[in-house]
């Protein structure tokens, strides 16, 4: 830096918010690059601590209790379940899929395989089963006229073709619908997301009537206790153990009431923070041309400001403390936008995830996407701000149509490159799974090299196709290679968006196992699509809307979207 | 930055005798281009004492304004030597040559250049802040009201006329009392009339600041106001003459 006296921060501060009064007009795709980057990290982060807040928060509604003990193939024994009761609150409920058909003398009448869930008087201890109608627990299962009844979920109705009041078959015994589930507490501590069938609830006595209860039938027994406050959770498990070592149940805590959502959560918030920054990485190709178009349109003031005697060091930072100002308002933005996801998101993904997510600001995501921005905006707008600084005065007597790109001083270069670090080393801290996190941000910097290897070719390929008699063809082509081209920078957007896609299918064929992967890649994969729009259109329309002979190129890719 | 004190920098003939304020000596300047290499100056040797008023006049591509942009430091040339100010330009670095410009130059452009975003009164004391001035734009309006704007002070460039603007460049190049003025085709964009005004408010207030002042210029009437004019040609001085 210069030891020049006029190279204060105070006199570059004055100076650029002379600057700024010409308001954001050239800033408007820097602007949106990094306003929907930190949106979409702060969204991200702000959603799926919302989804695990209200994981804690509901936990004892979706465990149906302080503890969960689960047997499978056979209910507690006598002294078990004595023991369970003196605890505190007991409920207990068996469930197991069943196939359920249509009441009706047509033996090949509608059919379909339910969850079939008996439940005791007690269900549930912590929540509320809402049904529609409302009904009393009496009136919902009791036995009347010789028929159970039973409450359905919607589905099971849209699949079957029925209604409140038909009578359905499952074994041996029949159950008259009486209402629909509308909430049912404790859904996603049972089956989770992963159901082969509606759910079907019915009295615990009615069970036995169906005659489903065969040894070796796979029935699931629970005991879900309630226990009082004085008695220390992790205690009272040791004391069941210690009492029935060899009864072979499955103990649950709090903590992990919803194995699967919370598994869920993990893999769509990781997946999810892989979208933010490929937003964030897009977004800086556009922050880096905004700044650089920007710039470019400020050559005479600069080298103006140079004839008056300003030195580069106060010339970088009179555009340096614009960007900042300027990445302030759009991170801001931002975190605003961020913040409003787990209000917007609990409907938006509320067909997939059963979970309100919980509402509130979560400074630990806004913070990280603030970060991120932040690091974005010095990253990408300090190559640009500091090649101004090269800008030559004597730019106003000669070279003002294209002024020469100089290379910014070694400094900056290596601020560029510690910029960059940083922000790989807070994606791989940030994003849960550092070893998948490593492979990201190689992925990203191995293409990153390939396609500017690729640009160069197309350049130097187009520099040599001389030999062109059409006009518009030989103008499209110089433009490919002139000064100034836009080549390797729509190089930088199209591969990142490609990146972006092709991670997207990768995630999903490794993660096809899993059934809430499937869910995982539907919400990613509609955001892949969003977003791959947006960017490309802003970029594009950046680098190539004013230049005519690519207005072509820019007509086609409206067509096409 | 190891630069000569401006305040010791000869302002006029007279009383520093006849010590030159620019000395040009054997200046080549050689450019590369796709279509080969242009010599833009072919041995360019000029000496101007402090206080002279000198008009350059010439033809397109003569080196006129070349001249001036090695004069006041905005290019370097392929060999010879430049000191203007007591400083040998060839010694300093984009930096020096930046205190340079701001200590002793003051440089009025044929398009006015003033930043847009600025006022009248502020685009006349950046050079001022530049130079640590604790009253800037206190002077700033008194150089504004110098040059007939003092009614303007708020006014940005796009609200003034270009006449007017160009007379906020003069003050704004006159502002920091520089030793030295370089003025490339004050009036190539004013109309015959405010051309004549802009000509008048430049040679009051280098004569109101004792400040030497290079004038190109293709308006010989004009350059006849100096009192000597060169001729270039071809990247050479191919005539001088006193003025009457």
């Amino acid at each position: 830096m210069s030891g020049d006296t006029a190279v204060t921060w105070a006199l570059a501060w004055r100076l650029a918010r002379r600057e700024l009064r010409s308001g954001v007009h050239g800033f408007r795709v820097f602007l949106a690059c990094l306003a929907v980057g930190v949106a979409a990290i702060a969204a991200v982060g702000s959603t799926a601590s919302g989804l695990n807040a209200s994981l804690v928060n509901d936990a004892r509604e979706i465990l149906g209790g302080d503890v969960s003990v689960r047997l499978v193939h056979r209910p507690a024994t006598p002294g078990e379940a004595a023991h369970l009761a003196r605890a505190g609150g007991l409920s207990s409920s068996a469930e197991m899929r069943a196939m359920a058909q249509l009441d009706t003398a047509d033996p090949n009448g509608a059919r379909s395989l339910v969850e079939l869930k008996a439940v005791d008087a007690a269900y549930p201890l912590y929540g509320a089963l809402e049904t529609e109608p409302r009904l009393t627990r009496d009136q919902l299962f009791s036995q009347r006229d010789g028929l159970w009844g039973a409450a359905v979920a919607p589905h099971l109705l849209e699949r079957l073709g029925i209604a409140i009041g038909d009578v359905l078959r499952v074994g041996d015994g029949r159950f008259e619908i009486r209402a629909v589930i509308t909430h049912e507490p404790d859904r996603l501590g049972g089956s989770g997301l992963f159901s082969l069938g509606p759910r079907l609830m019915i009295a615990k006595p009615a069970l036995a009537d169906t005659g489903l209860l065969q040894p070796g039938s796979l029935i699931y027994h629970t005991y879900r206790v309630a226990l009082p406050a004085a008695v220390d959770p992790e205690d009272w498990i040791a004391g069941l153990k210690e009492k029935f070592p060899d009864a072979g149940w499955r103990i649950r805590r709090l903590e992990e009431a919803a194995p699967q959502i919370r598994r869920l959560v993990q893999r769509v918030g990781l997946f999810l923070t892989f979208v933010g920054l490929t937003a964030m990485l897009v977004g800086g190709i556009g922050v880096a041309n905004a700044v650089g178009a920007y710039l470019d349109g400020k050559t005479a003031v600069i080298a103006t400001l140079k004839c008056l005697g300003a030195p580069a060091a106060l010339i970088v930072r009179i555009y340096l403390l614009q960007i900042l100002v300027l990445a302030a308002i759009a991170i801001a933005a931002g975190l605003v936008l961020g913040a409003l996801a787990p209000f917007a998101a609990s409907r938006a993904i509320a067909a997939f995830v059963p979970l309100p997510v919980g509402g509130g600001i979560y400074p630990g995501a806004l913070a990280t996407a603030a970060a991120f921005g932040l690091l974005t905006a010095l990253s990408f707008g300090l190559w640009p701000v500091a090649r101004a600084g090269q800008i030559p005065a004597g730019s106003l007597f000669r070279n003002l149509v294209a002024p020469e790109k100089a290379w910014p001083p070694v400094i900056y270069m290596l601020a560029t490159a510690a910029g960059l670090i940083a922000l790989a080393v807070l994606a791989v801290i940030t994003a849960g799974d550092t070893n998948l996190a490593l492979w990201f941000v190689a992925g990203a910097a191995t293409a990153m090299a390939i396609f500017r290897a690729v640009a160069a070719a197309i350049a130097f390929t187009a520099r040599r196709a001389v030999n062109l008699r059409r006009p518009a063809v030989r103008l499209a082509i110089a433009a490919l290679h002139r000064p100034g081209s836009p080549t390797p920078r729509m190089r930088a957007a199209v591969r990142a968006v490609i990146s972006f896609a092709s991670s997207g299918t990768s995630f999903q064929r490794s993660s096809s196992a899993g059934f809430d992967c499937v869910i995982i890649n539907i919400i990613a994969l509609q955001l892949l699509q969003k977003f791959s729009d947006f960017s490309l259109r802003v970029i594009i329309k950046n680098n190539l809307s004013l230049r005519p002979p690519f207005d072509f190129l820019h007509i086609g890719l409206d067509v096409i979207y | 930055m190891d630069l000569p004190d401006p305040q010791k920098t000869p302002r006029r003939n007279g009383a520093s005798g006849r010590e030159p304020i620019v000395e040009l000596t054997g200046v080549h300047l050689h450019l590369a281009s796709a279509g080969g290499e242009v010599n833009i100056l072919r041995g360019l040797d000029l000496s101007v004492t402090a206080g002279e008023t000198i008009g350059v006049v010439g033809p397109s591509g003569s080196g006129k304004s070349t001249m001036v942009m090695i004069i006041a430091g905005l290019e370097r040339p392929t060999s010879g030597t430049v000191r203007v100010a007591g400083n040998d330009l060839a010694r300093l670095n984009e930096d020096a040559l930046a205190l340079f410009r701001r200590r002793s130059v003051g440089i009025v452009f044929q398009a006015f250049h003033l930043v847009p975003t600025m006022t009248a009164v502020e685009n006349v004391a950046v050079p001022l802040e530049f130079a640590r001035v604790a009253d800037a734009f206190d002077r700033a309006q008194a150089s504004l009201e110098t040059v007939g704007l003092g009614n303007r002070l708020a006014h940005y460039p796009a609200q003034l006329s270009g006449g007017e603007q160009q007379r906020v460049a003069i003050a704004r190049a006159f502002a920091t009392e520089p030793a030295l003025l370089l003025a490339d085709e004050p009036t190539g964009n004013l109309d015959g009339e405010t051309g004549e005004q802009v000509i008048d408010v430049l040679f009051e207030q280098a004569e109101r600041n004792a400040t030497t002042l290079l004038l190109i210029t293709h308006d010989t009437t004009i350059a006849r106001r100096c009192s000597r004019v060169v001729h270039l040609r071809d990247g050479r001085i191919v005539d001088e003459s006193a003025s009457p």
